[in-house]
């Protein structure tokens, strides 16, 4: 108030110079016409500042017309925070871990997005300067416009018409960004990105259906069946799980699997695992697992019956030709006895160390026909095996990712900076053309 | 002195000078008018001075009534907004 009143008092300054021009008794044109000008501009100046409050009030009246208002201004700026800064450090993790790993190089591009949310932060940083400017200094920002508009001469007129027009401009433009950003994001953004998650739950079982613990997934592409593209380890009941964020799965992928269970390589049914399952029970038919040992039996061999108890394994099977039989026992279980339809066996164990673990092996032949095969031992447990993993990772998703990834940067970047970028341009130039209107457009002639 | 004080000073101060200044112009101009010189453009210099120093006194006179319309009506001016109609 103590500005307008000063501002008041300024005009009648001016007001009274105008009035001593026009007096002088020089009959000088060029000299004289000031007189005028500057009694139009005093009585503007009063105008101005007798109406500022009607300026204020003109203010809260258009935001209410428009429908917007300065708190969902700030919720909508606060989301946007959050949105960018948890894709921004969930980025810097990302590179920070992969810079350890063996893509290393996909660091470089990421880098690249995260200095893109970076410039997103600036962005944001000066809207909330510039917001909180106008929300907070808008009255004071039109009182000093007015102060300036006062000044003699026209000194700060220009200057003083555009701290009123924009006062009034920013504070009903700035709460309608939302509107004008949504318009125009959806646009592009929307066709964006899509984080293709899949996730695949599988299961190991033996033949009868026991859960298989630590089993070794190596899993293979579908063209070769050279080097797996995928090593995964279950766990103790014989669970995996590919995908959930963990893989780089493409759309349409077919991956053939074989499981690595005590140093043994064994075709699963079914062997392969495609896009679009979610649940997937792999059984290995010629295993026969518990408790530590496990009995091997080929393909083709017909299972009649079957008890198991740790300790004890007992199969009927049936099978139209001989074939040679694997007993695998870990080291701490001790074989009693082994009995091929009640008669005991004699076997020569040949220990073998795989994946950290000590095993002991023996094989005997089994005729072909019906057959019981008893095996008694202490029970043990099967130590998880130390393979290293290797999650699967194919180079066309991971360019699918990162294209992704900056589609999503670059729609922050589009969204945080070039749209309001935009606005604001606008808003000023709305807020000069006022300022004309209020300056340099208006021409009052009293004389 | 604060600086609303030093503006209202100056601004009586000039007024002062400015009447003073309209009484200077105003004699200035009749005597101008009124000298045995037959030329046309200094008589018409003094016309106009006449001229301008009258128009300076009517707005000096009416300046401070002009302020207080102003400010009357533009007080008058910002009622609030009855309430929208219901339907």
């Amino acid at each position: 108030m103590e500005i307008l009143l000063l501002a008041m008092d300024i005009a009648m300054l001016t007001y009274v110079i105008g009035v001593l021009i026009l007096a002088l008794p020089i009959p000088l044109r060029s000299v004289k016409r000031w007189g005028p000008r500057l009694i139009a501009d005093a009585i503007a100046a009063v105008i101005l500042a007798s109406s500022a409050t009607l300026i204020l009030y003109l203010g809260n009246e258009l935001l209410r017309v428009v429908g917007a208002d300065w708190p969902s201004f700030y919720a909508w700026l606060s989301a946007r925070t959050a949105a960018l800064g948890g894709v921004f450090a969930g980025l810097t993790y990302a590179a920070s871990f992969i810079k350890s790993t063996e893509y290393s190089y996909l660091s470089s591009p990421l880098k690249m997005a995260a200095s893109f949310l970076a410039t997103s932060f600036s962005a944001l940083r000066g809207l909330y300067l510039l917001s909180s400017f106008i929300y907070i200094y808008r009255d004071k920002l039109t009182s000093i416009g007015i102060l300036l508009y006062s000044l003699p001469f026209r000194i700060g007129k220009g200057v003083g018409a555009f701290f009123i027009a924009a006062s009034l401009i920013m504070y009903v433009g700035m709460p309608l960004l939302p509107a004008f950003v949504s318009s125009f994001e959806n646009v592009t953004v929307a066709s964006g990105f899509k984080w293709n998650s899949e996730t695949i739950r599988i299961q190991v079982v033996d033949a009868l259906g026991n859960p298989v613990p630590y089993p070794v997934l190596n899993f293979y592409s579908e063209n070769s069946l050279g080097k797996p593209v995928g090593i995964i380890v279950g766990d103790e009941a014989g669970r995996a799980v590919i995908g959930d964020g963990l893989d780089a799965l493409p759309e349409n992928f077919k991956l053939n699997v074989k499981v690595l269970f005590m140093g043994y390589i064994i075709t699963p049914s079914p062997s392969v695992i495609k896009h679009g399952d979610s649940n997937v029970k792999l059984v290995l038919k010629s295993l026969v697992y518990s408790s530590g040992a496990a009995l091997l039996i080929p393909w083709g061999t017909e299972i009649i019956y079957c008890n198991v108890t740790p300790g004890r394994i007992s199969v009927d099977l049936y099978t139209d030709t001989g074939f040679t039989t694997y007993l695998t026992v870990v080291k701490g279980a001790n074989v009693s006895a082994i009995m091929l339809d009640g008669s005991t066996l004699t076997c020569n164990f040949t220990e073998r160390f795989w994946a950290g673990i000590l095993m002991k092996d023996c094989m005997f032949p089994t005729p072909s026909g019906e057959h019981n095969i008893t095996v008694e031992y202490t029970p043990s447990f099967y130590a998880k095996p130390s393979v290293n993993e290797k999650r699967i990772t194919y180079l066309s998703s991971i360019f699918d990712i990162i294209t992704g990834i900056l589609t999503l940067c670059i729609s922050f970047l589009y969204a945080l900076v070039f749209l309001p970028g935009v606005y604001l341009a606008i808003l000023l130039a709305m807020s000069a053309a006022l300022a004309r209107v209020l300056g340099g457009g208006l021409k009052l002639k009293l004389v | 002195m604060d600086v609303v004080t030093f503006v209202r000073n100056l601004t009586v101060q000039i007024m002062a000078i400015a009447w003073a200044l309209f009484l200077v112009s105003w004699v200035v101009g009749w005597a101008v008018r009124g000298s045995p010189v037959p030329i046309h453009r200094v008589k018409k210099a003094g016309q106009s001075l006449v001229e301008d120093a009258v128009m300076a006194a009517f707005w000096m006179a009416v300046g401070s009534s002009i302020f207080a319309l102003i400010s009357y009506l533009t007080s008058n001016l910002y009622q609030p907004l009855p309430p929208p109609p219901k339907p």
